[in-house]
C-alpha cells in the first residue's frame, strides 16, 4: 500500500498529465492528505433500477440484458435522501486514472458507515482504470440519510502491482455516470 | 356565473395546474423556476381581469378577454413545453453553470438562461418568447445533440440572438441599413431597374418602396445572424467553427435568404475566430460544400440586394459583437489555459483547474482531432467521441466545482 508522501508525489505528476502516474481530479488538498488513503467526494448522478421494469436478476442467464434504470441528477446545492433499506448507484466526483502498475481499493468512511451508510461491495479498482467510480450505496440503518454532492463519501487506498497490460475490454472507460454494467 | 366566464376561469386554472406540475420536476434549475413564476403572474393578471369584466352587464368585453386568454395560453403552451424539457435528463446539466454565468454577464440579469432538449432540430433558438419570458435566454438544443457537449459553442450563437433581442440592437441598425439601401440604388440605378424589371413600370416609386420594405426585412434578419456568428466565434474562438461545421455537416443544407450566404458566413467566422486563418483544420468549413449549398435555390434579385446591403453593415456588427462577447466572458482566475488543459486531456484525464468553458471547448476540440487522426475505424472514432464528450462534461463540472470552492462553497 502506498503511503501519503509517495501518493502525493505521484498525484502531483499524474494530475499534471504524466500518464505513468496516478491521477485524481479534482485534486485533493495535497497538504491535507494523511495516512494511506485519499478521500473521494460524492458526484451528482445517481441510478436506481426502474420499479416497474425489473422483475428479477438472473445471473445464470447468458444474455447481456441490461438493468433498466432511472437516472437522477442533483445540483451541488441539492441532496439525495436514501431511505432505510434502499440501494442506489452513485458516482464519485473525482475522475481517477490508474497507471499500469497501480491498483486501488475503495472503502467507506467510518463516520458515515456507523450511521448505516454502506459504500461499495465490489471495491477493487484495476490498473488502467480511467473515469469516475461507480459506488454501490445502501442505507442499512433505521433512519433516512441525506447525502449531498461534494460530501466526502469514501476513501481510496492505492497499491503497487506488477505491470498489467491494457485490458481488451474497456467497459467502464471514461464513465461519468453510474452504470449497472452487464449481467455477465 | 356566465358560461363564458366559467370556461375562461377553468382554462386558466388547468394551465396553472400544468405550471405547478412542471415546477415539481426533480431537475429544476433556478431559471426555469423563475420563468414558471413569471408565467404564473401573467395567469393571475388574466384572472383578475376576468373578476373585473364579470361585473359588467355586457358580455362583450369578457368575450374579447376570452380571445386574449386563448392567444396567451397558446404562446405559453409552447413555452411551457420548453420549460418542461429543460428539466429533462437528456440535457447536459454539467454545462449549465458555465453558460448561465456567460448569459448573466451579458444580459445583466441572474437566472435567465433556459437550456432545453428539443424535438425540433432547427432552430437551436426559440426566437419569439412570450412577453412574460422576454428577459430570458431560451436555447433549445435538438434532442439528438443535447448531451453532445462538443456542439456547445453553438449555444453562443443562440445567446447572441437573445442579446440582439434584449439589447434591442436592431433599432439603431435599421436607419443605417436604409441609408445603404438608398446609396445602392443611387449608385446602381440602371442595374436596380433591370434586376427588378422597373424600366417600363409606371409605379416605380411604389415598387421601390415595396422592394425596400422586403429587402430591409431580409437585411435585418441577415444582420442578426451575422451578429450572432460574430458573437459566437469571438466568444468561443476556433471551437465555434468546429461545432458549426460538425452540426451542419454533411451538406450544409440550402441557402436560406434570411441568413447570409454560407460562403460569406464562413469568411466572417474565420475572421472573427482565428488570428491565423491557416491554422484551421483541413476540411473544416470546406468552400466546395458551401458553394453547393449557396447555389440552391438560385438567388433572386431581392436576396442579392439584401446581401449587398447587409455586407455594408458587417464592420459595425463586428464591433457590437466584440463588445458583448467581451462582456460575456467568465473565468476562473488563475485557472489552467487551453495548452495546460490539453496536456491532461491528451493523457485522458480532465483538467484540474479549468479556466473557462471557452478554454475547455477549445482544448477538447484540438485533442479530439489529434485522436481522430490516429483512428480510422468508425467504431474507434465513435468511442473517441464518446470519451471526449465525457471528458468535456466532466471538465465543465470541475469548472463549476472549482468556481464554487473559490467563492466560499464548501464540501461537507
Amino acid at each position: 500500500m502506498i503511503g501519503s508522501p509517495q501518493l502525493v508525489q505521484e498525484l502531483r505528476k499524474g494530475n499534471a498529465g504524466e500518464a505513468a502516474f496516478i491521477s485524481i481530479i479534482p485534486a485533493p488538498d495535497y497538504d491535507g492528505v494523511e495516512g494511506a488513503s485519499i478521500d473521494l467526494h460524492l458526484g451528482r448522478w445517481f441510478s436506481l433500477p426502474h420499479q416497474s421494469r425489473n422483475t428479477h436478476y438472473d445471473f445464470s442467464e447468458k444474455s447481456n440484458k441490461e438493468v433498466s434504470a432511472k437516472e437522477y441528477f442533483t445540483d451541488f446545492d441539492g441532496q439525495f435522501v436514501l431511505h432505510p433499506g434502499r440501494f442506489v448507484l452513485a458516482i464519485t466526483l473525482e475522475w481517477i486514472r490508474l497507471p499500469s502498475n497501480r491498483a486501488a481499493y475503495v472503502t467507506g468512511k467510518s463516520n458515515i458507515g456507523r450511521r448505516g451508510l454502506v459504500i461499495e461491495t465490489a471495491p477493487g479498482v484495476h490498473p488502467h482504470f480511467n473515469g469516475c467510480l461507480t459506488l454501490e450505496v445502501a442505507n442499512l440503518g433505521e433512519v433516512p440519510l441525506v447525502i449531498s454532492p461534494g460530501m466526502k463519501i469514501c476513501q481510496l487506498f492505492v497499491h503497487e502491482t506488477c505491470e498489467c497490460p491494457l485490458p481488451k475490454k474497456g467497459q467502464f472507460s471514461s464513465q461519468i455516470k453510474p452504470t449497472f454494467g452487464k449481467n455477465n | 356565473m356566465r358560461h363564458l366566464e366559467w370556461i375562461a376561469r377553468d382554462r386558466l386554472n388547468k394551465f396553472r395546474d400544468q405550471l405547478r406540475k412542471v415546477e415539481s420536476a426533480e431537475f429544476l434549475n433556478n431559471s426555469t423556476s423563475v420563468a414558471l413564476r413569471s408565467i404564473e403572474n401573467e395567469i393571475d393578471k388574466l384572472e383578475k381581469t376576468i373578476d373585473e369584466l364579470s361585473k359588467l352587464s355586457s358580455a362583450k368585453y369578457l368575450f374579447q378577454h376570452g380571445v386574449t386568454i386563448n392567444q396567451k395560453l397558446f404562446s405559453y403552451s409552447n413555452a411551457l413545453g420548453v420549460l418542461l424539457r429543460s428539466t429533462n435528463l437528456r440535457n447536459a446539466f454539467e454545462a449549465y453553470f458555465a453558460f448561465n454565468q456567460m448569459a448573466a454577464n451579458v444580459i445583466d440579469q441572474q437566472d435567465r438562461l433556459i437550456i432545453s432538449s428539443e424535438w425540433d432540430a432547427i432552430p437551436f433558438y426559440i426566437p419569439s418568447p412570450p412577453d412574460a419570458l422576454a428577459s430570458f435566454v431560451i436555447i433549445g438544443i435538438p434532442a439528438f445533440a443535447s448531451r453532445n457537449s462538443l456542439l456547445l459553442p453553438l449555444a453562443a450563437h443562440e445567446l447572441g440572438h437573445a442579446v440582439w433581442r434584449i439589447k434591442q440592437l436592431d433599432g439603431p441598425l435599421s436607419t443605417t441599413a436604409e441609408m445603404h439601401f438608398h446609396d445602392y440604388i443611387d449608385q446602381n440605378s440602371d442595374r436596380f431597374r433591370t434586376d427588378f424589371n422597373l424600366h417600363e413600370n409606371l409605379f416605380v416609386q411604389q415598387e421601390t418602396d415595396l422592394i425596400e420594405s422586403e429587402c430591409l426585412k431580409l437585411v435585418s434578419s441577415q444582420s442578426e445572424e451575422i451578429f450572432c456568428d460574430f458573437f459566437g466565434s469571438l466568444l468561443f474562438g476556433e471551437s465555434y467553427l468546429y461545432a458549426f461545421d460538425a452540426f451542419l455537416s454533411p451538406g450544409f443544407g440550402r441557402r436560406e435568404p434570411r441568413y447570409p450566404a454560407l460562403g460569406r458566413r464562413a469568411a466572417y467566422l474565420k475572421r472573427a475566430a482565428l488570428s491565423d486563418p491557416k491554422s484551421l483544420r483541413k476540411g473544416v468549413l470546406n468552400p466546395e460544400y458551401f458553394e453547393l449549398a449557396d447555389g440552391i435555390p438560385s438567388r433572386s434579385a431581392i436576396v442579392k440586394l439584401a446581401d449587398e446591403v447587409s455586407e455594408k453593415l458587417e464592420p459595425g456588427l463586428l464591433e457590437q459583437a466584440r463588445r458583448y462577447a467581451n462582456e460575456a466572458r467568465a473565468e476562473l482566475e488563475g485557472g489552467d489555459n487551453a495548452d495546460t488543459m490539453m496536456m491532461n486531456l491528451r493523457a485522458g484525464i480532465p483538467p484540474d483547474q479549468p479556466r473557462s468553458a471557452v478554454e475547455i471547448l477549445n482544448a477538447i476540440w484540438k485533442v479530439y482531432f489529434e485522436r481522430l487522426d490516429q483512428e480510422t475505424s468508425a467504431v474507434g472514432r465513435t468511442n473517441i467521441h464518446s470519451s471526449m464528450n465525457n471528458l468535456c462534461l466532466k471538465s465543465l463540472e470541475i469548472y463549476e466545482y472549482r468556481y464554487r470552492q473559490r467563492n466560499g462553497w464548501s464540501t461537507k
